[in-house]
């Protein structure tokens, strides 16, 4: 029974990963003043030991030019804030070769059902439109 | 066994402590000193009637920060409880704020619910904030 319960654990555990989608916007419609180039979502996902120890995380976009290259896991250590996803748009604005943030939202769900185990699951989600600035 | 109870009462105490959330980005992670602020506070209600506990974001006069605690009957998980605190950090941090969008999840009597008869009521606020010139 011990075994099984580690088996699954560490199963939720190693499914911890980042989702990351840039997609290209060609059109001509303005929001905010702005036309937007692209836009961009990512959402990472980390465990943790009673909300203290780091367990396993999803990681930061920082190399190549596809958004789902996302890479996979990392054990025992943390890189799911605001800090690191906007670390994720700030590639994605690179790869785009536009910086201009338009409508940046943020998301942080803590949940506490894992609790039972000891474990808390959280999830930080960031969304934004990237656009060209406008020339004056 | 007591080490089991004591870490059960640790949970516990860190899951009512988890009601409510404050994060805001570092200075150097947006273009032109602009910071991401996020707020979130959940409450649960017995049946949706009786409010059991939630998060209660207050603000420290004395400090100048935001205390978070938790609040037993009563459900103080909702949208202008945030917007009125993320005012406060604004003018705490001289800035404006920027793409202010809310979230409101009142998700009523759910089946699927994990706990049941409980009813989960979650709202957030994301909000950028943009240094006044």
């Amino acid at each position: 029974m011990k075994k099984l319960f580690a088996v699954v654990l560490a199963s939720v555990l190693c499914g911890c990963c980042s989702y990351s989608e840039l997609k290209r916007d060609m059109g001509s419609v303005k929001v905010d003043g702005r036309t937007p180039v692209a836009s961009y979502e990512v959402a990472n996902v980390s465990y943790s030991l009673l909300g203290l120890v780091p367990l396993s995380t999803g990681l930061t976009w920082k190399d190549g030019p596809y958004s789902d290259d996302v890479g996979s896991m990392a054990w025992f250590e943390d890189a799911c804030s605001l800090d690191d996803n906007l670390a994720s748009v700030r590639h994605a604005c690179k790869v785009v070769r536009a910086d201009d943030l338009v409508n940046v939202t943020g998301r942080v769900d803590d949940y506490w059902a894992w609790s039972c185990f000891f474990v808390k699951k959280r999830v930080v989600k960031t969304s934004c439109l990237i656009a060209k600035p406008e020339p004056k | 066994m007591k080490i089991m109870k004591l870490l059960m009462v640790l949970c516990g105490a860190l899951a009512l402590a988890g009601c409510a959330t404050v994060e805001m980005s570092s200075a150097g992670a947006m273009k032109g000193g602009d910071r991401l602020l996020v707020i979130q506070n959940d409450g649960y209600e017995l049946l949706g009637i009786l409010p059991l506990w939630s998060g209660n974001l207050t603000w420290n006069e004395k400090l100048q920060c935001v205390d978070r605690e938790v609040a037993f009957f009563r459900n103080h998980s909702d949208t202008q409880h945030l917007y009125e605190m993320a005012k406060r950090i604004a003018e705490h941090e001289n800035c404006d704020l920027v793409d202010v969008t809310f979230v409101d999840n009142y998700l009523g009597l759910n089946p699927q619910s994990f706990y049941g008869a409980l009813v989960n009521s979650d709202t957030a606020i994301s909000a950028v904030l943009r240094p006044r010139k």
